[in-house]
């Protein structure tokens, strides 16, 4: 049909247009011209083409007739004439010609003048004159377009050439119109007569050919565009028929296309145009699959043109669809197995004549389209081969084997298409259907050659399904080596992507593959996936769990077997306890697992490996174990709850993700896993103390809620687990793991400090080890090295006392590192102090024997301590013991803590010329202690005499609620003394005590200016003798100082009296101090005093000083710090003293003379009247006197 | 209806799949499955001009003979996929483009559930009453 063009008649000179035709027809097509078309259609430009014919009357076609191609659509006089021979017979001759146009009334005509000699026309002045005006004038009065003129065609000047381009232009235009008007004229009948496709008795293939004819006539003006759309139209018109008739809405015209079906030849993509297949669908005795072929056929062929051949391809799909969608819902009877000869027929003809159409260059584009229809082939192919037993394993039955007659007959072979080559789709089916060895070697050509191009576009999906097919095909054929990659290859891909209903399934078929290749260690793998996969019905599970239990026996036992345990367990949880161990402690690990297996099964060992984190990770565990003391603490604190204190970390719990997670194993999930703890930032925005915003941020925001990429977790996303080193692990034996949860504890001990983590969990069987990797629980726990400590603590008591023997029990407490053999302790200690073993006699050089002894255990040895007393004024005393273990190499140092078990104090008491001597002792301690044979001495001194006025025998008893005292006196022979030392001793013994006999306190001290020198007495009496005091009456206070012994042997020796008094008792007049000097040992003063107050008063307070000169301050200085060093009592001098210096200076305004007073040591001076009294009388006169009692 | 909904996370997961019941539920699996390839190739090739308005329905993905699968991408690269049987002339471009519709809309309200966590398999009951409407519509 390409051939086919517009039919233009030419009439006239027949010699004149043959020399022209040539030119003509080639320059006719050269350029193109605009085609407006009518109904708002795009405006197409054309290149208009057209086949001349020579004129004759009985071609014209009527005005009814409704062709289109074979109609002459144009009609051109040709005329070289002259003048003479136009009026001759030219003009009779154009005017038949014209008449017999009018009378079938085409308009559609041109008249062309050829003018060879051009100085003719120039050379005429009168324009009527010439041809083509007489032409012009006799004919084309009404449309003088339709008469042209030609100079001169043969020459090539650019005269001629002008001419030319104006015939061409007019021509072109001209024909459009012709076509136009007929164009218009068979659409409006067209259009018609679908509209009334509706009518009884109106057919759909003779609207079909009049649709064609347009079709025909759009791709013969070169619109292959819209010839195509021509088809479709027709097509989907034929698609709503054959639908309506589906829903009962029967049409004559169809029953034919429904009857019986013997052919199914597939479609011939290899003629444009097959016209016998055209003729029968005129005749509406085309069946669908012919007619259907015939539609794809011209479709196809005007899209090669197109140079669209990917279209033809992805059409071609459809297409086949469709058509066996149609078959089933007309009900056409056909044999089995036709249509899929009839599709794969087509397939592969669409497919060689794409190749064919297409060339090399095989582009993405096109496989995209050709690899469905590879795909649809060999599906097709495939179900040839079940259906007549060609598939390996089957026999085909007589039934079958006439089938395969029967369909190779009915597949349209020809003389011509039997042809040697195998090329020819009819061939290759004809070939694949004679034997099945020829089907086997066709069918995985057809495989290949699909699974490539699915591959080549990139669907591996796809691609993976056929690989699955594959697979089946290569069981049935007995090589299961060949089949085992097809499916590993799919279950892998099914794997990553987490289709695991599919995987699993897979996996099945797998299982049956591996049975086969007896590879006994891939088997039991894939029995173990199986039996536990939760995708597949219990009945299979537990057969594969039989297998697997089989097969576990069947595998030689010094071969392990690995594999992942992420289908067979999952961890549910997880705990360590505890979290901070220490060394060679029992850690306990409880897990909770959840199996996957059908039953229960035996494991014979689980265990956990441990490993040794990295230095970082260590450090990292640190910081949060930190970090959680500090929250915790601060939790405790926050506890009293402050409702808006906002907490520095919100702890996320885990919700159990990790258990998604987990059943995901081989495919890392998007959302990515949070961390415990996220850092929150408060802020607080104030204005003028008022709290206006409060904010709380979070510094990784943008880390925390990135996305993360899908393409990157599907990509390595099977790790290879390898089996850990399980030396240090975690173990438990011979348990019977339950299907579902199971609660399980580990124990471990370890020998080493660090941190750790558990890395890997290993399920043992027989030969199988099942691995799980624990690291994403990141589990790190911390041992520590416990060091072996030592207390001694005594026995009776609960405290160390020195001085005496105590018994005391040692307790040794074992560290990290138990003693494995008996082993010495060397215990040293601080001079004083010993420690004896008290079990044996005590050689205390070899030291204490131990046995054997565990880690953390203790071990209390019985020991006796003794701290030799030795007094100082601190009340404890801390000593200090090492104890060595031999077979430790360690030495551990410890103190020890004593207490005095009592403490001795002194004093001396004067009574005037008297002196005694008193020692306290006070307990210190709960411990009751007896005290004897308490003894004075003065060593350096023979003049002083002591003697004991306590009661000879008397029990001191001394504890911390009783103390003893004892009393001498002083008397000495000479009336100086010089400093005594004094030395005090007694025996004190005590139950706690070990050594029976009584022990020795020594005690010493020493004492000086104690002797009295001064004996002062005062008395107040009334100025009139025998008479009672009477308040407000001046009384005489009489002072007396008496000399007893000069130290200093000076004369001059000054004394200073003070009179003190309280200003409300008594009123003192005259001087209250004064300054002496002793005359033979005596001095007396009076002073005048008036009682203020009545009742029976202390007279005033006298105190002697002795009087320094102001040149001698500077030694007064010294004596005053020797001072306290001498007194026996320091805190009592000390308190006197500071009250005297504050009396001193109230009571003497001058604070010179204050300075100028210097104090005697208590016992120096004896006061003979202090503490006495006076009785005064109230006043007797009616005056008003206050009256106060004082008790 | 419809012979067999899905729902097909970004990583290209299934996280829902219900298909009318059979004995070969496989197959429909399968045929999920084999259309990503379709439905990927489908987004890549508008990924290219990336300022388009993408449109969310992929039409028809693949024939089969016995079913036509089409396909859906939500803006989150979820995937819902619907297999209709190809003999129900009935269903054309516009019924399952509201069936996509509707399915989307059931998606979006089981997302809302704040219990579900996205990527997980979907168990509401609600949205799978909405699909077995789909299924048993007919």
């Amino acid at each position: 049909m390409n051939e086919a063009k517009p039919i233009v008649t030419c009439h006239g000179n027949q010699s004149l247009f043959s020399s022209l035709h040539t030119a003509v027809s080639q320059g006719l097509p050269k350029e193109s011209c605009e085609w407006r078309r009518s109904y708002g259609r795009a405006p197409r430009s054309v290149n208009l083409e057209a086949s001349f014919v020579p004129y004759d009357a009985d071609i014209l076609p009527d005005e009814e007739e409704k062709t289109l191609v074979s109609r002459p659509y144009f009609h051109i006089f040709w005329t070289d004439c002259d003048l003479e021979s136009y009026k001759q017979s030219v003009k009779d001759e154009i005017a038949e010609w014209q008449n017999a146009l009018k009378a079938r009334n085409i308009p559609d005509w041109l008249i062309v003048v050829v003018i060879s000699d051009e100085n003719k026309v120039k050379a005429k002045l009168l324009p009527r004159a010439s041809v083509i005006d007489k032409v012009k004038s006799d004919f084309c009065g009404k449309y003088p377009e339709r008469c042209i003129v030609l100079v001169e065609p043969t020459k090539l000047d650019s005269k001629s050439s002008e001419s030319w381009l104006h015939l061409f232009q007019r021509l072109r235009s001209l024909l459009l119109q012709a076509f136009n008007r007929h164009l218009h004229k068979y659409e409006e009948s067209m259009r018609s007569r679908r509209e009334k496709r509706n009518e009884p008795g109106w057919n759909y293939f003779s609207y079909f050919i009049v649709q064609e004819e347009l079709a025909f006539m759009l791709e013969m003006l070169g619109l292959k565009e819209d010839a195509l759309i021509q088809y479709d139209e027709l097509d989907a018109m034929f698609d709503q028929f054959v639908e309506n008739f589906a829903n009962g809405d029967t049409v004559k015209w169809l029953t034919p296309l429904m009857e019986p079906c013997s052919s199914w030849a597939g479609v011939s993509l290899a003629k444009s145009l097959d016209l016998d297949l055209r003729e029968e669908v005129k005749q509406n005795n085309a069946a669908l699959l012919p007619f259907r072929n015939y539609l794809f056929s011209r479709q196809a062929a005007l899209l090669f043109q197109m140079g669209r051949a990917w279209e033809v391809a992805s059409r071609a799909l459809s297409y086949l669809y469709h058509t066996v969608v149609e078959m089933k819902a007309l009900e056409v009877q056909i044999p089995d197995g036709a249509l899929s000869c009839w599709v794969f027929l087509s397939c592969l003809e669409v497919l060689n004549a794409c190749e064919l159409h297409h060339g090399t260059q095989l582009d993405e584009k096109f496989a995209l389209c050709t690899a469905n229809l590879w795909d649809f082939a060999h599906k097709k192919l495939r179900e040839l081969g079940h259906l007549c037993s060609l598939m390996p394993g089957l026999v085909p039955t007589s039934d079958q084997l006439s089938l395969v007659v029967d369909l190779v007959s009915g597949m349209g072979i020809t003389a011509e298409t039997l042809s040697p080559s195998d090329k020819k789709p009819v061939d290759k089916l004809r070939a694949s259907l004679s034997s099945p060895e020829s089907f086997k070697r066709h069918y995985l050509e057809m495989c290949e050659q699909a699974m490539g191009t699915y591959k080549y576009i990139g669907r591996y999906r796809s691609a993976r399904m056929i690989g699955l097919e594959l697979a089946e095909f290569y069981m049935k054929i007995k090589e299961p080596a060949k089949a085992e990659n097809f499916l590993l290859e799919s279950i892998c891909m099914h794997q990553q992507e987490g289709w695991h209903y599919l995987a699993d399934g897979t996996m099945v078929k797998l299982a049956k593959c591996q049975e086969l290749l007896k590879e006994p260690n891939k088997y039991l793998k894939t029995c173990c996936h199986i039996a536990c996969s939760p995708h597949i019905t219990m009945a299979e599970k537990e057969k594969y769990f039989e297998e697997t239990v089989k097969t576990l026996d069947s595998v030689s036992s010094d071969e392990r077997v690995e594999m992942r345990a992420s289908q067979v367990i999952f961890m549910e949880s997880l705990e360590l306890q505890p979290e901070q161990a220490s060394l060679n402690e029992e850690l306990s690990l409880r897990v909770c697992v959840v199996s996957n297996f059908p039953r229960p099964i035996s494991m014979d060992s689980l265990k956990v490996s441990i490993v040794a984190c990295s230095e970082n990770e260590a450090v990292m565990f640190d910081q949060r174990q930190l970090q959680q003391k500090q929250t915790r603490k601060q939790q405790a604190e926050d506890s009293q709850p402050p409702p808006a204190a906002p907490q520095k970390h919100h702890r996320r719990q885990p919700s159990a993700t990790h258990i998604t997670l987990d059943k995901m194993a081989n495919f890392s999930p998007a959302t990515k896993q949070l961390p415990d703890t996220i850092a929150f930032q408060k802020t607080y925005e104030r204005r003028q103390g008022r709290l206006i915003a409060t904010g709380l941020g979070c510094e990784h925001a943008r880390e925390l809620l990135k996305r993360t990429d899908s393409a990157t977790s599907t990509g390595s996303s099977t790790k290879n687990v390898v089996r850990d080193d399980y030396s240090l692990c975690f173990l438990t034996e011979n348990v019977l793991l339950e299907p579902g949860r199971n609660n399980l504890t580990f124990a471990a001990k370890i020998a080493a400090q660090g941190v750790y983590r558990l890395n890997q969990m290993c399920l043992s069987v027989k030969s199988l080890d099942l691995l799980k990797p624990l690291s994403d629980f990141a589990t790190v726990f911390r041992v520590d090295s416990i060091p072996s400590t030592f207390t001694v603590t005594p026995k009776h008591t609960d405290k160390f006392i020195a001085g005496i023997e105590q018994e005391a029990v040692l307790k040794f407490t074992c560290g990290s590192h138990g003693l494995t053999e008996a082993s010495a302790l060397s215990v040293t200690t601080t001079p004083y102090f010993s420690i004896t073993s008290s079990e044996e006699g005590g050689d205390g050089d070899k030291g204490i024997m131990v046995g054997s002894v565990g880690a953390y255990e203790s071990l209390e040895i019985p020991v006796n301590v003794c701290m030799n007393l030795k007094f100082d004024a601190l009340e404890t005393q801390m000593s200090r013991m090492s104890v060595m273990v031999e077979a430790l190499q360690q030495t551990l140092e410890q103190e020890v803590t004593f207490v005095h078990p009592f403490n001795i104090v002194h004093k001396v008491y004067t009574a005037g010329k008297q002196k005694y001597f008193q020692i306290v002792v006070h307990g210190t301690t709960a411990t009751c202690f007896t005290l004897s044979q308490p003894k004075l001495d003065t060593p350096d001194c023979r003049d002083v005499e002591l003697q004991l006025m306590n009661k000879p025998g008397q029990l001191l008893l001394v504890n911390e609620h009783q103390s003893s005292s004892l009393l001498w006196l002083m008397s000495s022979n000479v009336p100086v003394l010089p400093a005594l030392d004094l030395s005090f001793s007694c025996c004190y013994a005590s139950q706690v005590d070990l050594s029976p006999q009584a022990r020795q306190a020594d005690y010493s001290c020493s004492i000086h200016d104690f002797q009295t020198q001064y004996i002062l007495s005062y008395a107040v009496s009334s100025i009139e003798e025998d008479k009672a005091c009477m308040t407000g009456e001046t009384a005489i206070m009489d002072i007396t100082i008496k000399q007893l012994i000069d130290l200093d042997l000076t004369e001059g020796t000054k004394l200073a009296y003070s009179v003190k008094a309280n200003g409300s008792v008594w009123a003192i007049g005259g001087k209250t101090t004064g300054v002496f000097t002793m005359k033979e040992g005596k001095h007396h003063t009076v002073l005048d005093v008036v009682p203020m107050q009545a009742g029976l008063l202390y007279f005033p307070l006298v105190t002697l000083h002795k009087y320094v000169d102001r040149m001698e301050e500077q030694s007064l200085a010294d004596i005053d710090g020797c001072d306290s060093d001498s007194d026996s009592a320091p805190l009592q001098s000390q308190k006197l003293r500071s009250e005297s210096q504050v009396s001193s200076v109230s009571s003497t305004s001058s604070a010179q003379f204050a300075s100028c007073l210097v104090e005697f040591s208590p016992g120096q001076v004896y006061n003979e009247s202090r503490s006495r009294q006076i009785h005064v009388s109230p006043c007797r006169t009616t005056g008003d006197i206050d009256v106060s009692l004082i008790q | 209806m419809a012979a067999c909904v899905a729902v097909i996370a970004k990583e290209n997961y299934p996280l829902f799949i219900k298909t009318i019941p059979t004995d070969n539920e496989l197959k429909f699996f399968y045929t999920v499955h084999t259309s990503l390839d379709v439905v990927e190739e489908k987004i890549s090739s508008v990924g290219k001009n990336a300022n388009d308005l993408r449109e969310l329905y992929l039409g028809l993905l693949y024939p089969t003979e016995d079913y036509k699968v089409y396909g859906y991408v939500t803006n989150t690269k979820v995937k819902f996929v619907i297999v209709v049987d190809s003999t129900n002339a009935s269903l054309r471009d516009n019924e399952i483009r509201t069936m996509f519709k509707k399915l989307h809309n059931a998606y979006v309200d089981m997302l809302c559930n704040p219990f579900y966590k996205p990527g997980e398999n979907i168990t509401s009951r609600g949205f799978e009453n909405v699909v077995l409407a789909m299924l048993q519509q007919d």
